[in-house]
């Protein structure tokens, strides 16, 4: 039996339904929240492939990103090129540079991984706050968004920008859904649980890890692409490491292991900052509404909740609840 | 010779575990190594594949030096190496086990997954079960068939009949008499001494990280004083 894994796509089909049905009533600002979203699931789910696939816990994934964003800025303000082929440079610096990391780090594992992690994401920010050509510190402003004139629509509105980020992270969530279920991705699965004993059957492991950590870095260059063009800005706080840490957060909270889970959980956490940091909302509580600018203290404090309350994050709880309710219907038949 | 042990060292933190072991296991035959608890015999598979370093002696496996080689490239010289732990995937279900070690080289192959399922036809009828749905021995048998699997040169076995209810125990015996007769050179490490000599035509007995005896199983019978001190029969 598949156990858990056979809710993978229905759990993803309920997210996308759930997702249309917001962009059919949203206005403009929940259009701005549901690309903010679209886009987070899209380094979330990169963040999986390494985390809750492979079992390597980085803390510098956030350079990727970071390197994905400046390159398509950089691309579409100082070279001219159209949004789309810069989208296709970014994706192709970021896996040259995860490749290049990943030569280094894949050596190591456990604290030392996530500390040579963190340390590559730091550099990556070092340099970007340097690097006066980037606008160091200041960041870059003005990165113009894809060009969907040739189907008659138009990217500067919300509405249509929010429909092609969410396009993109549903195609990125069935890339990876394939690469997981591939023998490659039952290799990284199998990494996870014991990698010297695939490595005693022959297993070039670091081949493989080399070749997740590069993918990884390619799909969340894909999220810094879509981050340049939505927020038209970008600045070294993109690399940072408590952005990779964010994410890391939010892939625990979805379920380790679960591509779907890690898309829900961005969702969960965008909208839950935007809940908390609302002063509207703690007054409609009864409460100050100056607590609102201590919404991560908030959100820390669910977050804990969440983990001492399902340590196999709200997908595995989802699919954990599905399945009793499976075996309670049987039992009864 | 196919494996020449000699001389090595292998050191656990501050514990010196191996202390100037030598072996050799020709080919196409099958030797046993048998001690006591913590006489060095899991140590020194582990040490041959690779998984813990030698710090002193050679490893040579069909004469190529292998004992610094990284691990993989260990099992691609022809080493296969069932633990004693097993090291079933929980994930990944009985066929998946077997086209993990063998998707390599060309050629036919002695040991094709029509094969494996017909010497363990328990594994056949649960081909599509995950390794965690599997009982201990069901687990076993899978892991001496990945070994399999890899079209070894020579298979190493560390305790293979561990924890197995006696039926089992016969059947993994009956399974592993099958391949000494297809020619297969093993290298035994286990603590069930009569099963190990029912098997094995070249014996070393270890304790304390040394070899203290080595000749053929059936010398080892007629040394009681050899195996009182060392193995405690």
């Amino acid at each position: 039996m598949r156990s858990r894994d056979r809710w993978q796509l229905p759990a993803a089909a309920l997210l996308a339904a759930a997702a249309a049905a917001v962009w059919w009533r949203a206005d403009l600002f929940t259009m701005e929240l549901l690309a903010e979203v679209a886009i987070l699931a899209i380094f979330t789910m990169s963040l999986q492939l390494l985390v809750g696939v492979t079992g390597m816990v980085s803390l510098g994934h956030a350079g990727f990103l970071a390197a994905g964003a400046y390159t398509t800025a950089a691309a579409t303000l100082f070279w001219g090129w159209p949004p789309a082929a810069a989208l296709v440079l970014s994706v192709a610096v970021a896996a040259l540079l995860a490749a290049a990391a990943g030569l280094f780090v894949i050596r190591l594992s456990g604290v030392f991984f996530i500390m040579i992690t963190l340390a590559v994401g730091q550099m990556f920010h070092a340099f970007f706050f340097r690097a006066q050509r980037f606008g160091g510190d200041n960041g870059l402003a003005g990165t113009p968004r894809i060009d969907l004139a040739a189907l008659g629509l138009d990217s500067g509105a919300p509405g249509t920008f929010a429909a092609f980020a969410l396009i993109c992270a549903a195609l990125v969530y069935l890339l990876l859904l394939l690469v997981t279920r591939s023998p490659f991705g039952m290799m990284l699965g199998a990494i996870h649980q014991n990698e010297s004993r695939l490595a005693s059957l022959g297993c070039p492991v670091r081949r493989y890890k080399l070749a997740a950590f590069t993918a990884a870095g390619a799909v969340a260059g894909v999220a810094g692409a879509l981050t340049a063009q939505h927020t038209g800005f970008i600045s070294p706080d993109l690399a940072f490491w408590t952005f990779s840490g964010e994410a890391l957060i939010i892939v625990i909270l979805g379920g380790s292991g679960s591509l779907a889970g890690a898309a829900a959980g961005a969702a969960v956490f965008v909208l839950l900052r935007d809940l908390l940091s609302s002063g509207s909302f703690w007054s409609g509580l009864s409460l100050p509404p100056e607590l609102a600018s201590h919404w991560q203290l908030f959100m820390g404090m669910l977050f804990i909740a969440v983990v001492l309350a399902a340590r196999d994050g709200l997908y595995g709880r989802l699919a954990w609840l599905i399945e009793a309710l499976h075996t309670r219907r049987r039992a009864r038949r | 010779m196919l494996l020449q042990v000699v001389g090595i060292d292998t050191y656990y933190g501050s514990s010196h575990t191996l202390q100037g072991l030598s072996i050799e296991v020709p080919h196409g035959s099958v030797v046993a190594l048998v001690g006591r608890n913590g006489a060095g015999k899991s140590t020194t598979l582990k040490s041959i594949m690779g998984v813990v370093p030698v710090t002193r002696g050679t490893i040579r496996f069909a004469g190529e030096e292998i004992h610094r080689l990284p691990l993989h490239q260990v099992a691609r010289r022809g080493i296969a190496y069932v633990p004693e732990e097993r090291g079933i995937f929980a994930s990944l279900t009985v066929d998946e086990h077997l086209t993990l070690s063998g998707r390599r080289g060309g050629g036919e192959r002695r040991f094709p997954p029509r094969r494996l399922y017909a010497t363990f036809p328990e594994l056949a009828e649960r081909r599509r079960h995950r390794g965690n749905e599997l009982s201990g021995g069901e687990q076993q048998m899978l892991a001496i068939a990945r070994a399999m699997a890899q079209e070894p040169r020579l298979l190493m076995l560390d305790e293979p009949t561990e924890g197995l209810a006696p039926a089992i125990v016969e059947r993994i015996g009956a399974v592993l008499r099958m391949l000494r007769r297809d020619g297969m050179t093993m290298l035994l490490v286990e603590q069930n001494y009569p099963f190990a000599m029912s098997l094995a035509e070249r014996a070393y007995v270890l304790g304390k990280g040394r070899i203290r005896w080595g000749g053929t199983a059936s010398a080892l019978a007629d040394r009681p004083a050899v195996t009182h001190t060392w193995l405690g029969v």
